[in-house]
């Protein structure tokens, strides 16, 4: 089971934006691509817990700050190092309205990874 | 604390529409603020020799567009970037230099061929000067910094290829001659052997095109590419057929700031064609007013070729510059439809 | 590493000269663009720069610097620090990115039509490194402000000023324009290399990034620091060139163009540095005063520096000494004045403690100035705002574009008239702030006559309405961007 929330708009989250909202205990990076793609993954690196939110966005690929690691924000797939991807949650685009659908299974929602 | 009310999320006079800018967008999109700038570009009085120099040679050029702030560098690089890049690709040239050094290269060269280098190679710091300048001179006339740090940063490439012909030069000067590192020497062909003349009186003239459309017509699509296949290709392959594989592998590295030369300079051709119906007719004028040109000044160089001991005939040498300018005019011309 | 060194093979990279034989070489130096046609062709070739550098040492150079100052920046930009400087110091910056990031992009045309118009190979080859690193300063110093649009969207100011006609703006356009956009390679190698750069820029940017570690502003300071680094080799360009002016009998027109520019870069100064060091820094963080700092860099080493070369102090040297004292206090009170018509927050400045340091650095600055902000001080006490907006507009000089201020000379006791200096040209009448503006305008009337000041803007109907409102919609300031004071005007009621 899971459910959908509201988390922004695309005002709030201009093509090139990346931002960082809370649903209940989860933390989630939004990310909205060239192409009117927006994507929502774990918000915490999976390496050593830095905020991806504040990472550095290029093009599809984002550096996380903490110790540089990066990943493909188009499918949440480690770049480098490359075994390792972000946890995904579904995302749908009503007009301006973004939402998230966050499961209601009461795990936490990320993955975790050693560099 | 009295501060502002508001924040800003990107340029008020370069919004994207709800897109964020890139570091590229950020410091090159409306740079140009005095171009078409009423009643001059410049805060002298309107008259003023450069104010009237850019009103003729720029705001007045044949070629126009509605908005020149629409053309982008494909490979978008600003400064940081293209240091970056040029950092990486110099320390492979020096790799390229310190293996071949490691062997001793040099000394084993053929002197028949080295007498090649000395009338070919080593005088093209000429010819690459005149192209960087002339890279200095489109890059302050022209309409667009998109336009302007493309070009600047092509100047600099020249430049860098110049600089491991001098290294070169004095590099061979120490196992076969002190000649052929002595300007004077250099100075000499490049001034009066026959082979160069054509070469020359091209490259002197393009000093004067001054309308800089005319300017990037003639030395972005005409003569550099010619001269880029002449040395990057043609005598890159010579020098391998002659087994001095560190002048070809240089010339091919040299080779790679090429490629990126005709992307952006075919991009903005493209531009230029698609921009107004007009454009057409006057690159094309241009190109046609330079090509002869450029064909004599290949020919003559192209017939030095043969004095390698594995050498190369001026008509192959020809087919080679023909080939590879075909291929790039194609890429800009054949690709907007003339209506 | 490649088994030669530079000093090998550098001379082999800038011996391309020769003699042209199919065009006139008039003509590829035409004198508008070139100006070197006072020194024949074959002197120009003892051109040396001091400084030589290789395309390969250049980029390895140059990536290291950017990825230090970038790295330092990404890190400032998530901490907390620019939200913790003093308002005074924020000011400073945003005056500054406003100013200066254009001038600076705009200084790549100056070093290309060295670049290309210099009469000797080396130094063409020289200014091709100038070139991209005034294309670094233009696009490092618009990148930054960027990153600050959300704490500090003035910063916009950065691209968007030299897109208006802002007072300012039209000071600085018109100076940068004079001195490297509108110029010829001989003189911009002089005016700005040798004047502008080695005279004034290396020292304000050693003082300012200096200036700015003692604030706390990481990010500023490392910045400017450098850039100073790329100004301090590239600046070199000007001594060679001085140097074969005056070794081929051209002193005189070299002591013109220096004479012309240094009293201009004064001029710019004392409006950006002067009011920074003074006013707008905080106090514990005043190194020296403005005029210390100029006296000591400027008037010593830089003066020393032109005589080495044969050169004298421009003519109007006393006059430049006497207003060390006070040109730049009256250039302050109207920025502070017309605070809405800037783009930063002026930054009053006289709290009585710093009074106490204006007095003690400037002697009779209290007589002179400190009267006037004893009224402002009172009126905003007593609650009397709109009194401390002026409700005319003051008259702007015909050079350097910044406002007549020679009443506040008189009360300095530099001057015995507070009437603006005139000149008539073609039946028009010109009006201008000192004897060197309007002796800078009389050598070349033709280069500057028909440009309109704000003033002339005024007065022709390009403005309208032509009041306060009309001007502040025509400098392209929007009602939210109007300049405050800085400190909300802790300053008078005694709580700074």
């Amino acid at each position: 089971m899971s459910d959908w929330h509201d988390v922004a708009t695309l005002d709030d989250l201009w093509e090139g934006d990346v931002a960082e909202v809370a649903v209940g205990p989860d933390t989630i990076l939004l990310a909205h691509l060239p192409g009117r793609q927006v994507r929502a993954y774990q918000g915490i690196c999976p390496h050593s817990e830095y905020s991806l939110a504040g990472g550095d966005l290029d093009g599809d690929v984002l550096t996380c700050t903490g110790h540089l690691w990066e990943f493909d924000l188009r499918t949440g797939e480690g770049v480098n190092p490359s075994n390792c991807r972000l946890y995904e949650y579904p995302v749908r685009l009503s007009g301006e309205q973004i939402a998230v659908s966050v499961p209601t299974d009461g795990r936490p929602h990320y993955n975790r990874c050693r560099g | 604390m009295t501060g502002p009310t508001r924040s800003l999320r990107t340029w008020s006079i370069a919004d994207a529409g709800r897109r964020r800018l890139n570091e590229y967008e950020i410091v090159t999109k409306k740079f140009h603020y005095h171009f078409g700038r009423q009643p001059a570009p410049f805060d002298l009085d309107p008259d003023s020799p450069i104010n009237q120099w850019y009103l003729r040679h720029r705001e007045g050029s044949p070629v126009q567009a509605d908005s020149w702030e629409e053309f982008s560098d494909p490979a978008q690089l600003n400064y940081r970037r293209y240091i970056a890049l040029q950092h990486d690709r110099e320390i492979y040239a020096e790799r390229v230099v310190d293996r071949f050094e490691a062997l001793d290269h040099d000394a084993g060269l053929d002197p028949a061929w080295v007498a090649v280098l000395g009338r070919v190679y080593l005088p093209a710091r000429f010819a690459l000067h005149v192209l960087q300048i002339t890279s200095l001179y489109v890059g302050q006339l022209a309409p667009s910094a998109a336009i302007t740090n493309a070009s600047f940063f092509q100047a600099a490439d020249e430049l860098r290829a110049l600089q491991w012909i001098a290294y070169r030069a004095k590099s061979l000067s120490l196992s076969h001659g002190p000649d052929l590192a002595d300007s004077t020497v250099a100075r000499r062909v490049w001034e009066q052997d026959p082979a160069w003349q054509p070469a020359r009186e091209l490259l002197e003239n393009l000093l004067l095109a001054y309308d800089w459309a005319e300017a990037f017509t003639a030395l972005d699509l005409v003569v550099k590419p010619a001269f880029d296949a002449l040395f990057k290709q043609a005598f890159a392959a010579l020098a391998t057929a002659n087994r001095d594989e560190l002048t070809a592998q240089l010339l091919h590295e040299s080779g790679v700031d090429s490629g990126r030369g005709q992307d952006w300079t075919g991009a903005l051709a493209r531009y230029i064609l698609a921009a107004r119906p007009g454009n057409r007719e006057h690159i094309l004028g241009w190109e046609s007013r330079w090509q002869p040109r450029v064909t004599r000044a290949i020919d003559a160089l192209a017939g030095t070729f043969g004095a390698a001991p594995a050498p190369a005939d001026a008509a192959s040498v020809r087919q080679t510059v023909d080939q590879a300018t075909t291929q790039f005019r194609n890429s800009w011309l054949t690709a907007v439809p003339a209506t | 590493m490649p088994k030669l060194s530079r000093s090998d093979w550098y001379d082999l990279a800038r011996d391309m000269n020769w003699t042209f034989g199919y065009v006139n070489e008039a003509d590829v130096f035409p004198e508008e663009l070139s100006g070197t046609g006072r020194v024949p062709p074959e002197a120009w070739l003892a051109w040396d720069e001091p400084y030589k550098i290789s395309y390969r040492e250049y980029v390895h150079n140059q990536v290291t610097k950017d990825t230090t100052t970038y790295s330092l920046k990404n890190a400032v930009g998530r901490s907390k620090l620019f939200d913790q400087l003093d308002p005074g110091w924020k000011s400073v910056v945003v005056a500054h990115y406003g100013a200066i990031a254009m001038p600076e992009y705009l200084a790549s045309f100056g070093e290309a039509r060295m670049g290309r118009f210099g009469r000797a190979a080396a130094w063409r080859n020289t200014a091709t490194f100038g070139t991209l690193d005034e294309v670094r300063h233009g696009q490092i110093q618009t990148f930054f402000p960027y990153g600050l649009l959300g704490k500090e969207p003035r910063g916009d100011w950065a691209l968007k000023a030299f897109h208006t006609n802002n007072w300012i703006t039209l000071a600085v356009r018109h100076l940068f324009d004079d001195m490297f956009v509108a110029n010829d390679a001989l003189s911009v190698a002089i005016q700005l290399t040798f004047t502008l750069e080695t005279g004034f820029t290396n020292l304000q940017f050693l003082g300012m990034a200096a200036d700015a570690i003692d604030v706390g502003d990481l990010e500023f300071g490392s910045l400017i620091s450098s850039i100073q680094t790329d100004e301090a080799r590239h600046a070199q360009q000007g001594e060679p060139t001085i140097k074969v002016l005056i070794d081929n009998g051209h002193k005189e027109y070299g002591q013109f163009l220096v004479d012309h520019m240094f009293w201009r870069a004064w001029r710019a100064f004392a409006l950006l540095t002067g009011l920074s060091m003074d006013y707008y820094t905080p106090l514990d963080s005043r190194k020296m005063s403005f005029k210390e700092f100029i006296q000591d860099w400027v008037v010593k080493q830089f003066a020393d520096q032109f005589r080495d070369y044969g050169l004298d102090f421009p003519w109007y040297w006393d006059e430049f000494i006497n207003e060390l004292d006070w040109y730049h206090h009256a250039i302050h009170t109207v920025v502070w004045n017309y605070r809405p018509s800037v783009w930063w927050n002026s930054d009053a400045g006289v709290s009585p403690k710093e009074r106490q340091w204006l007095e003690e650095k400037y002697p009779g600055w209290n007589r002179a100035f400190g009267k006037h902000w004893d009224v402002l001080t009172e009126n905003v006490r007593t609650g009397n705002l709109a009194e401390t907006f002026p409700e005319t507009l003051p008259v702007a000089c015909n050079l350097c574009q910044l406002p007549i201020v020679r009443a506040a000379g008189v009360l300095a006791g530099a001057h015995t008239d507070p009437a603006p200096l005139r000149h008539v040209h073609n039946g028009r009448v010109y009006q201008f702030c000192s004897e060197p503006c309007r002796w800078i305008f009389t050598r070349r009337p033709e280069r500057f006559a028909g440009h309109k000041s704000i003033t002339d803007r005024l007065w022709t109907g390009d403005i309208n309405p032509p009041n306060i409102g009309g001007v502040l919609a025509y400098m392209g300031l929007s009602e939210a961007e109007h300049g405050v004071d800085a400190d909300n005007y802790a300053w008078a009621n005694g709580k700074h």
